[in-house]
């Protein structure tokens, strides 16, 4: 009998083929490109919004922040990866594959926890932002299962793994926060912050 | 990288007319600048994805993460630095007025360009270095290993 996961896998990957618009978009919106290099664009964004230097000062901050998250969470990801070893779904089931073959293992979803990890920390101060930003990974979620490298649990524990991610950030914070404040003051100097 | 410019280029078009960052725009009004800037992000994108498969795995071609990390990075700074050197020809006559020249940062973005702003930094600190770097690292927030220490010295002593 199959497992939930396996359920949801097949019902999202089945619908590969039905709509060639659909297949189109996802192609796109999988690649290791599009949403990542959004999520990066707009902490870029980040960086320079804000009407006063102590508002810009702690969204310069949440940038450091989210790039910290962004690490930590890809970290603890590849390490549950090599521990559990878990194979791409494509590897143990006849799938309909519309990304390349990736040779590292399924679970968790390395991607979905670097992004979702970025999201968390936006989200703590700007809601607006970080919503939209879960937003565009969901899709990337979603469409890492339809185009069948990922397990939806997978996903799921990536989406986990990135929004814990924030709690060391926030502890490391205050061990660490000279070293962003330093930085955030040389681009000062060069008016860049 | 070249998609990571043009979009960094756009982003910081929509970003400085939502900040009014004026001495960040490459046009001269502020909501065509917004505008060339959002085209050039879709441009960007879509020429990167329409001009050839971009789905390609790290052992067969594709960049592998740190790649693509040191890819967005240096495209980033490109398109930042051009930015500004466009901007600066762009807007060479704004110009703050002496009673402004005390905003520092961003902030003096607004109303003069980024070349003179860095010029006017420059001779700030060509006049009295020492009181400068005094006054840009007086306020550092400090770190909780340092507060212990200053903890342990004041204790002990």
């Amino acid at each position: 009998m199959l497992n939930l996961d396996e359920k949801i896998l097949f019902t999202l990957n089945g619908l590969n083929g039905k709509s060639e618009l659909l297949d189109k978009i996802i192609t796109w919106t999988v690649s290791d490109y599009l949403i990542p290099v959004l999520l990066c664009l707009a902490l870029i964004c980040v960086w320079f919004i804000g009407h006063n230097q102590s508002t810009r000062y702690r969204y310069q901050l949440g940038v450091f922040a989210a790039l910290a998250a962004m690490a930590i969470s890809s970290g603890v990801a590849q390490l549950i990866s090599t521990v559990i070893q878990r194979p791409r779904p494509f590897i143990t089931h006849d799938l309909v594959v519309l990304f390349y073959k990736p040779t590292d293992f399924s679970f968790p979803s390395n991607a979905v926890a670097a992004c979702f990890a970025i999201a968390a920390v936006v989200c703590t101060f700007n809601k607006k932002l970080g919503l939209s930003m879960f937003f565009l990974v969901g899709i990337l979620a979603f469409s890492r299962i339809y185009v069948g490298v990922h397990y939806p649990s997978d996903v799921i524990m990536g989406a986990i793994i990135g929004i814990l991610s924030i709690i060391p950030v926030y502890i490391l914070r205050i061990l660490i926060e000279p070293i962003p404040t330093c930085f955030i003051k040389v681009a000062r100097i060069f008016r860049l912050a | 990288m070249i998609f990571v410019c043009g979009s960094t280029i756009g982003s910081i078009q929509i970003t400085a007319y939502i900040s009014n960052l004026r001495a960040l725009l490459i046009l001269r009004k502020q909501i065509i600048s917004a505008l060339f800037g959002l085209g050039i992000l879709i441009i960007s994108i879509s020429w990167f994805f329409l001009s050839e498969n971009r789905n390609i795995n790290d052992t067969v071609g594709g960049l592998d993460a740190n790649r693509q990390a040191v890819g967005f990075f240096v495209g980033a700074l490109i398109g930042t630095i051009l930015t500004l050197i466009i901007s600066s020809i762009v807007n060479f006559d704004l110009k703050l007025s002496n009673s402004d020249k005390n905003e520092g940062g961003l902030d003096s973005l607004r109303r003069q360009n980024y070349f003179l702003a860095i010029k006017d930094e420059y001779l700030v600190f060509r006049s009295d270095c020492k009181t400068y770097l005094a006054k840009q690292y007086t306020d550092l927030p400090k770190n909780i290993i340092h507060e212990r220490v200053k903890g342990l010295f004041v204790k002990f002593r």
